[in-house]
């Protein structure tokens, strides 16, 4: 079984805590992933844009005074049940390429 | 003029994102982009770069507008098209309406308008769903319609004969009292000719009754006379009250009379009347009026159930028939593309107006 869909994922698991503009959003993958998953940020809003028509997020604007209004996002109780989904077919991808790898592991020491 | 780099990627970015998603969503998506760039810029303008290349940086870690567009349409393409499915859902549904209402009234839907009524629907709805009026080229779409149904109806009146009409408190098949009103009018016309026709032979026999010479004096006397002298009070009476001009008295009141026996022919309807003698004016007044009365009688029918038809026809449906059809074309064709223009119009109005927009969202 695949890891599919893996972007949209990120942001379901970023948004679990917080509701979350795209800018942070985008900054929190990036941090938390201590700058080893890049991608262009230009695919972030798409997929946020895609996640709300799916309703695994909700969007809201907030008016800022002085500066522009931002749209925040938060995950949904749909969102949620979808990133466990995503959490469980990670967790089997990476035991199964955990496995592969193992099992060569110990083929090469002998 | 100070146009910086995030400007024109964002004025790139709507050029590639135009038309292919609903107004409000591009805008909400222009108006993030910005937020996102300017943010990233002041990050790296933090970090100590140069503005100008801090914009370049961010742009560059934000992709080349063709990915983000090419991106973008890749999640939001599948949703169009469903938008675009549902609204011809609707089309379709609206064209069974409007069918339902032209079995209550025809007269609600215009024969050769109607059915580019739901494609107008239909973009109506679509322009609601976008938030903008939809490309020209779909503009044709009822201007096409119309022509083709306008042609189709005034060449075989198929649609007219689609529609079944309530006449005479009974469902009747509207070409078929269509074909019972053209028969009526043609005897009606029938009649006006033998009218005309039957005026000209009685006016030829008058000249040349005057004309003819000894041998044919019995006869002249017979029309020119014997008649005359039973009817002649009668007929003066007629005249007086209107009833006929001098030249019908003799079309209309002789043919032949003989001692007692009198023959009397109304030419118009060829309906001939013989009384037997003796006669007194009186007699021959009373069966002419009542003679003539019957025919004005069963004209009188005729005609007022020409009018019936007429009506149960709807007038207005009529008087199109003998309309040129370039003429229908052109106005329906022309009524078609403006309704469409100004429903798409309105619709995408209401769309834009009920959907929030941010604010400070400004190009260069």
């Amino acid at each position: 079984m695949g890891f599919k869909g893996d972007l949209e994922a990120l942001i379901l698991a970023v948004l679990a805590d917080h509701a979350l503009h795209g800018y942070e959003i985008s900054k929190r993958i990036r941090t938390q992933s201590q700058e080893v998953l890049k991608y262009g940020e230009g695919q972030l809003y798409p997929a946020l844009h895609k996640l709300e028509q799916a309703g695994f997020v909700a969007a809201e604007w907030m008016m800022q005074d002085g500066k522009p209004d931002r749209k925040v996002y938060s995950i949904t109780p749909t969102g949620r049940e979808e990133l466990d989904r995503h959490r469980s077919a990670w967790t089997k991808f990476v035991s199964g390429v955990g496995s592969i790898f193992a099992s060569n592991a110990v083929e090469e020491g002998k | 003029m100070n146009v910086s780099y995030v400007n024109w990627y964002l004025v790139e970015l709507r050029r590639r994102l135009h038309d292919t998603m609903p107004l409000d969503q591009e805008n909400s998506f222009i108006f993030e982009t910005k937020n996102h760039l300017e943010s990233l810029t002041s990050d790296f303008i933090a970090q100590g770069m140069e503005p100008s290349k801090a914009e370049i940086a961010a742009i560059e870690r934000f992709g080349s507008p063709d990915t983000v567009a090419s991106q973008c349409l890749i999640g939001l393409r599948s949703v169009r098209e469903r938008k675009i499915i549902f609204a011809a859902a609707v089309a379709l549904f609206g064209f069974l309406v409007l069918y339902c209402l032209a079995w209550i009234q025809t007269s609600f839907v215009g024969a050769e308008l109607g059915p580019a009524i739901p494609i107008i629907i239909a973009l109506a709805l679509y322009a609601l769903l976008i938030g903008r009026v939809p490309s020209w080229r779909w503009f044709a779409l009822p201007l096409a319609c119309t022509v083709m149904f306008g042609a189709v109806y005034a060449k075989s009146q198929t649609y007219v004969r689609l529609s079944p009409y309530r006449y005479n408190g009974q469902w009747q098949n509207y070409g078929e009292l269509h074909s019972h009103y053209a028969q009526l009018k043609s005897q009606q016309a029938e009649a006006a000719n033998i009218e005309h026709s039957a005026a000209e032979e009685w006016r030829k026999n008058l000249r040349d009754a005057k004309d003819l010479g000894a041998k044919d004096k019995m006869s002249i006397a017979r029309i020119t006379y014997a008649v005359p002298s039973a009817a002649e009070p009668v007929l003066h009476d007629l005249r007086r009250n209107g009833y006929y001009q001098f030249d019908q008295l003799n079309m209309t009141a002789l043919v032949s009379a003989s001692n007692n026996r009198a023959t009397f022919q109304y030419m118009p309807v060829r309906s001939s009347l013989e009384l037997q003698g003796p006669l007194t004016a009186h007699d021959i007044r009373k069966a002419i009026e009542g003679r003539l009365t019957e025919v004005r009688q069963r004209a009188k029918q005729r005609d007022r159930l020409l009018g019936a038809y007429e009506e149960g026809l709807n007038k207005s449906v009529l008087d199109r028939f003998g309309a040129r059809l370039e003429d229908r074309l052109i106005m329906y064709g022309a009524f078609a593309i403006p309704i469409s223009l100004l429903a798409c119009f309105l619709t995408s109005r209401i769309r834009n107006r009920v959907r929030f927009k941010p604010n400070k969202l400004r190009l260069a």
